[in-house]
């Protein structure tokens, strides 16, 4: 079902550029909430990164996913944002490398998520093998989706791998709609040259009862 | 002010134009509150490009002066209104809240989630205040006793105080951007705060710090007189937004540099009449 082929990582100075962008907009969540299980040591970049640089996995932080972690990352991604007939899914954007370098920053707004991500991804693969045998990223679409229902419901059983799930979504949602394609696939086509600004078009005036 | 507060002598003990004890003093920013909401006539907008839309084109006067006159609103002076439209860059938290607004007690994921982000995506509005502020005794900066840079240099303490102007002025604003966002159908998803405080921008936020040096008619009262120069050093003219006696509500910094334009005017006259 997957390869190390498929898991070839995006460019790092890209997962690093995005994940600042889209991190300077996230509120700090508070870092004693959560215990450090494994601590990160690393001083990131400071007030001024060099941007021009060819970063390379590992020289600035070291990621934290092991290969099966990625497998799991890489599968919960596209049952979260699947590839449709306009859109591709988050994985081939590479959302689990924005993921990977989240956690693995040493930033307060990031380092609470860091316990519940690794923690959740160990869950879900034991529910997979509990339930199907098999690690989550190896379940069909519709087993994969039988678990995440269970996570998603209104009443989960187990609070804490719901919440776990919950912000993984948002996390998946946040770094698929900040990509190129991302943008595409919500309908965002701002930030190009205009030479005019006209106001909104004929379209957008009906759909409000203006024109 | 740090220049001025660090500049001691034996003329200045004070600082550099301070005789007044006024350098530091009469700090304001503007009075700030927003209030957002998701506007459900705005679902499922035909796609379009709305960069723009928000500061840029659009800035809604104050028109309550009659009001203020007759002292019916509690506050002096008054604020605009610039707002935020919905269809920005996405963010990281671009489908924050998007379970509950879909009528979904759970977690929305998979092509439902695509289908529900494009849908809502953009419907949102937001309103936010800029107002005036008059300067009070409990804004100021001063030298640190402890803190210095780099260089062994003080650096500046600041303290902060709201008065009931700023207080009543936020309720005020908090009201009216609320009742136009419901006006356009509007849900907006905060309470209310009951700590006023709560609602507004810190001070110093709004990024629209200024005073430290006013300017005045008296020496005893003020760091420089109308053309913003100091009244103890005739050669030292502060040419930013340190002589602004108070906030309006506009943003600062056309009137820093009409304040400047017109020190560079006062300064050739005098030149040409061999004053200096």
């Amino acid at each position: 079902m997957h390869s190390s082929d498929n898991l070839s990582r995006i460019d790092r100075r890209v997962a690093i550029q995005w994940m600042l962008s889209a991190a300077a907009t996230v509120a700090v969540r508070d870092p004693q909430a959560w215990a450090a299980e494994a601590p990160i040591t690393a001083k990131g970049y400071g007030p001024d990164p060099s941007m021009v640089k060819i970063y390379q996995p590992g020289d600035v932080w070291p990621l934290t996913l092991t290969e099966p972690q990625r497998h799991a990352a890489r599968a919960l991604c596209d049952v979260i944002i699947p590839s449709d007939d306009t859109s591709p899914s988050a994985s081939a954007v590479g959302v689990p490398d924005f993921i990977d370098e989240w956690i693995s920053s040493p930033y307060p707004a990031q380092s609470g998520d860091r316990l519940i991500i690794l923690d959740g991804l160990k869950w879900i693969d034991e529910e997979a093998k509990r339930r199907f045998q098999k690690t989550f990223a190896d379940l069909t679409l519709e087993q994969q989706t039988a678990i995440c229902d269970d996570l998603a419901s209104t009443k989960p059983k187990d609070k804490k791998a719901a919440s776990f799930f919950k912000r993984y979504r948002d996390l998946t949602a946040g770094g698929y709609y900040t990509t190129p394609e991302g943008m595409k696939a919500i309908g965002y086509v701002g930030n190009v040259p205009s030479a005019t600004f006209d106001g909104p078009p004929v379209e957008a005036l009906k759909h409000v009862g203006l024109a | 002010m740090r220049l001025l507060l660090n500049s001691k002598s034996n003329l200045f003990p004070q600082g550099i134009a301070n005789s007044s004890g006024k350098v530091g003093k009469y700090i304001t920013d503007s009075v700030s509150s927003s209030v957002g909401a998701h506007i459900p006539a705005f679902e499922n907008m035909p796609i379009h490009n709305e960069d723009g839309a928000g500061g840029p084109h659009a800035y809604v006067p104050w028109t309550l002066h009659d009001q203020n006159r007759k002292g019916e609103l509690g506050f002096p002076g008054g604020y605009h209104l610039e707002f935020t439209s919905g269809r920005q860059m996405p963010s990281l938290g671009v489908v924050n809240g998007i379970d509950s607004r879909a009528g979904s007690a759970g977690v929305l994921y998979g092509r439902k989630l695509k289908e529900e982000a494009r849908r809502f995506y953009g419907c949102s509005l937001g309103f936010g205040a800029q107002g005036t502020m008059l300067p009070n005794d409990g804004s100021f900066c001063e030298l640190d006793p402890e803190v210095k840079d780099q260089w062994g240099i003080p650096v500046l303490r600041f303290h902060w105080k709201w008065t009931d102007f700023e207080l009543n002025q936020v309720k005020h604003q908090q009201q009216r951007i609320r009742e136009l966002l419901e006006a356009l159908g509007g849900k907006v998803a905060k309470k209310p705060e009951a700590d006023v405080i709560k609602s507004m921008k810190q001070g110093g936020t709004v990024i629209h710090e200024v005073g430290g040096a006013i300017m005045g008619a008296d020496s005893a009262t003020s760091v420089t007189n109308q053309w913003s120069q100091t009244w103890d050093v005739k050669n030292l003219f502060l040419a930013d937004g340190a002589p602004f006696a108070s906030t309006a509500d506009k943003n600062p910094t056309l009137t820093i540099m009409a304040l400047a334009w017109r020190m560079a005017d006062h300064l050739i006259d005098e030149l040409k009449r061999q004053n200096i």
